[in-house]
């Protein structure tokens, strides 16, 4: 029974039980350090060859020595083995590892989810076997003049009149089924799958076979684009008005997103590895230890005790910065959960360290960043016209948020006209065109009549504006040439109303009512309420602030100077966003981050030092970002410079803690007091130190960061 | 106390096959999937297609 008990009162195990325990624990702890261990000895062994500091290195030659002098010990039947020790010691480790890497993980799994946005499939036309064969030729366009006799004809689901005695069918298969030259037809709202130019032909003929396309995901360009027959559209941009008919010019890989997602990988590839402060402490931790070894070595041969190797050991295992390699995991790992609770992916915890700089560079983008990304109401000028029946009082209310231009975005809801109001919202309820939209978002608060308005005699030009019967009048609501071909030459009034809203970058369109033009609307891309805020806090923590876009360079501009942002560059290619950024990183001024959401940001966010792509953005910038905001809006930015900033303090005190208690051991180590017994307790206590300190941190606290 | 050289294998051997186990059901993906299995039987059959 006495051996059962072991250590009490001095008492001694008889020694084949001894011998036994030892045999069993040497067993036990050599496959705790080979199998699930050896991811340190790797580490260390690739920190060493590589000649980066990693702190690894340290910890495996911890265990190493711990682990032979254990073995050698155990053999000998005489001295000190550390197996539990080291065992505890792998556990703990693991166990921060392991915390960190699932919260990374969760938030590549949560990104990879958001992936499944995109269209995997496309509709591609396909001739019905027996039907006419194709005039156009391969791959050649079909000009719209004679379309009668194209090949191009409508699906059996919309008998398109005069080419209804050609059958095609529409049939959905994978993106990767397609080939140049195929046939493709894009429905309005639908992102487009391939490289290709459009061809007339289809249900929207009305529109002439055009639509307008949104290119902002790819360029930055904050208006939509009009396309017609014979124009060039692009993989991942939106198809916004109408059904449109596309022959393929490049699938996957050879389309230009699919080359800018090469550019991606290439520009992840490039980072430099990222050497993290407890990285960086490990080079200066190693010399220090092997010179203490080395100093007890030489001290207690001198001294001829024949416990000199022994002392050496249990110096390096004490010395084995078991709590400095849990600091950083830890404290990453709880402040990744915090920031994914609150909506904030972070794929890897170097990511916050970097964030935590004092100054450093952020490019900010422009469409969809800094703005909205989408067509909104900017300005309205109405003029009273007694025959109208408008009221005189073009009345907007104080601003109530910021939009374009520093000029308060309309508050559309204040003006007094609300019949007219409701005339333009019935009207434009009928057309899917952004501006028609952006209208009726813009006219959404307004009281609904309570009788139901008569719409009649509805036409829609895709290239100019509207016109409908609404109720009893004739509105009419387009660009000033359409409105002009509509009512006659433009009262002065009006042409001012539009030189005012050319000038600010905005797109003027202009409402006219029984043949007087009642209003002039401005419409374009207002800035987020929270951008100059954001800026301010960017510009006080001082950071430098600039703008990166691919949107015209005056618009760039303007925004720029509202924000008080003396940097700005417009009209950039996604190219040459990565070459600014490159430059930047390549003077060594602090940390660059870039934040952006569209396909054209996303080389420059894989190649930033820090990328964060915003709610809303295209996959291509998720897949290459190292944070993901996932509400709208750049507040988050805000907490996150905050919460990295706490995340490394507190990683700075764990990893105080943890070297607090190294003096101490290695005290008791070169003195030679250290057994098995205070390495048990030294171990733990010190790691149990850096846990408080990681979970006490208030990072991503529950007030919100200013 | 010499039961302790039978027992002590014993044990190990027991952990032992209680870890193998364990590996082989992480590797084999029998805890892969927690949730859909218990509302499985919800779930209408797939078309048998001949």
């Amino acid at each position: 029974m006495r051996g059962v008990v072991g250590v009490r009162g001095g008492g001694q195990m008889e020694p084949t039980y001894t011998a036994l325990f030892r045999y069993v624990s040497m067993g036990l702890g050599l496959v705790a350090l080979g199998y699930p261990g050896r991811v340190f000895f790797r580490g260390g062994w690739a920190a060493l060859r590589t000649r980066t500091p990693h702190l690894d290195a340290p910890i495996a030659l911890g265990l190493l020595a711990g682990g032979l002098a254990g073995v050698i010990n155990t053999l000998r039947g005489r001295g000190e083995t550390y197996f539990d020790s080291l065992t505890v010691l792998v556990f703990l480790l693991l166990v921060g590892r392991f915390l960190q890497q699932r919260q990374q993980r969760r938030a590549d799994d949560a990104v990879e989810a958001l992936y499944c946005l995109t269209p995997g499939a496309a509709r591609r036309i396909e001739q019905d076997p027996g039907a006419a064969q194709e005039t156009g030729g391969p791959g050649g366009l079909i000009d719209p003049g004679k379309s009668g006799t194209d090949a191009l004809v409508g699906s059996p689901a919309w008998p398109a009149g005069h080419d209804a005695d050609e059958r095609t069918t529409v049939r959905t298969v994978p993106i990767e089924a397609l080939a140049v030259g195929d046939l493709v037809e894009v429905r309005a709202g639908e992102s487009i799958p391939v490289d290709a130019v459009v061809v007339p032909g289809g249900k929207a003929r009305d529109e002439g076979w055009g639509s307008s396309v949104d290119q902002g995901l790819l360029t930055g360009e904050s208006r939509p684009v009009r396309v017609e027959p014979g124009a060039a559209v692009f993989a991942g941009t939106l198809n916004l008005a109408a059904t449109l008919r596309m022959r393929v010019t490049a699938a996957g890989a050879a389309t230009r997103v699919g080359k800018l997602m090469a550019l991606v990988a290439q520009g992840a590839r490039n980072k430099a590895p990222m050497v993290l402060l407890a990285d960086r402490l490990s080079g200066y931790f190693l010399t220090m230890v092997m010179v203490l070894a080395a100093a007890t070595l030489s001290y207690w041969l001198w001294r001829g005790s024949p416990l000199a190797a022994d002392h050496t050991v249990a110096l390096l295992i004490v010395a084995c910065p078991c709590a400095l390699g849990l600091a950083t995991p830890l404290a990453m790992g709880v402040a990744l959960g915090r920031a994914a609770r609150r909506g904030i992916l972070i794929k890897g915890g170097a990511a916050l360290e970097h964030l935590a700089a004092r100054h450093g560079t952020i490019y900010l983008d422009k469409t969809g960043t800094l703005t909205m990304g989408q067509t909104a109401l900017v300005t309205w000028e109405s003029q009273a016209h007694p025959t109208a029946g408008v009221p005189p009082t073009p009345a907007l209310r104080p601003p109530r948020n910021v939009g374009v231009g520093g000029a308060p975005a309309v508050d559309f809801t204040a003006t007094s006209n609300s019949l007219l109001q409701t005339r333009i919202s019935a009207l434009e309820q009928q057309s899917s065109h952004p501006i028609a939209q952006a209208f009726c978002r813009a006219l959404a608060d307004v009281p609904r009549p309570v009788e139901t308005i008569r719409i009649e005699a509805v036409r829609q030009d895709a290239r100019g504006g509207i016109t409908g019967r609404v109720g009893d009048r004739e509105l009419v609501i387009g660009s000033p040439q359409f409105v002009e071909r509509q009512v006659g030459t433009l009262p002065g009034w009006a042409q001012a109303a539009v030189e005012r809203v050319l000038e600010r970058v905005l797109t003027p369109v202009l409402v006219a009512q029984d043949g007087l033009v009642v209003g002039v609307a401005g419409f374009g891309d207002p800035l987020r309420p929270e951008a100059r805020s954001i800026v301010e806090l960017l510009q006080r923590r001082s950071w430098r602030v600039a703008v990166l876009s691919g949107d015209h360079p005056d618009l760039v501009a303007r925004i720029a100077a509202d924000l008080g942002i003396s940097d700005a560059r417009g009209g950039l290619l996604p190219e040459d966003k990565l070459a600014l950024l490159r430059e930047q990183m390549q003077r060594r001024s602090g940390p660059v981050v870039m934040v952006g959401d569209g396909v054209n940001d996303a080389a420059a966010l894989a190649a930033a030092t820090v990328g964060i792509a915003v709610h809303g953005g295209a996959e291509a910038s998720l897949a290459a970002a190292d944070i993901y905001l996932g509400h709208p809006g750049l507040a988050a930015i805000g907490d996150l410079l905050t919460a990295a900033q706490r995340t490394v303090g507190a990683i700075r005190w764990s990893l105080a803690c943890a070297l607090a208690y190294n003096p101490l051991a290695v005290a008791l180590a070169t003195a030679g007091w250290i057994n098995p017994l205070v390495a048990a307790i030294l171990m733990p206590l010190s790691s149990l130190t850096v846990i408080s300190v990681a979970l006490a941190a208030r990072t991503f606290g529950d007030r919100p960061c200013p | 106390m010499s039961v302790i050289y039978i027992v002590l294998p014993l044990a190990l051997v027991m952990a032992g096959v209680g870890l193998w186990a364990f590996i082989w059901a992480v590797r084999h993906g029998q805890l892969d999937d927690l949730e859909t299995p218990a509302i499985r039987m919800l779930h209408e059959d797939d078309d048998v297609t001949t």
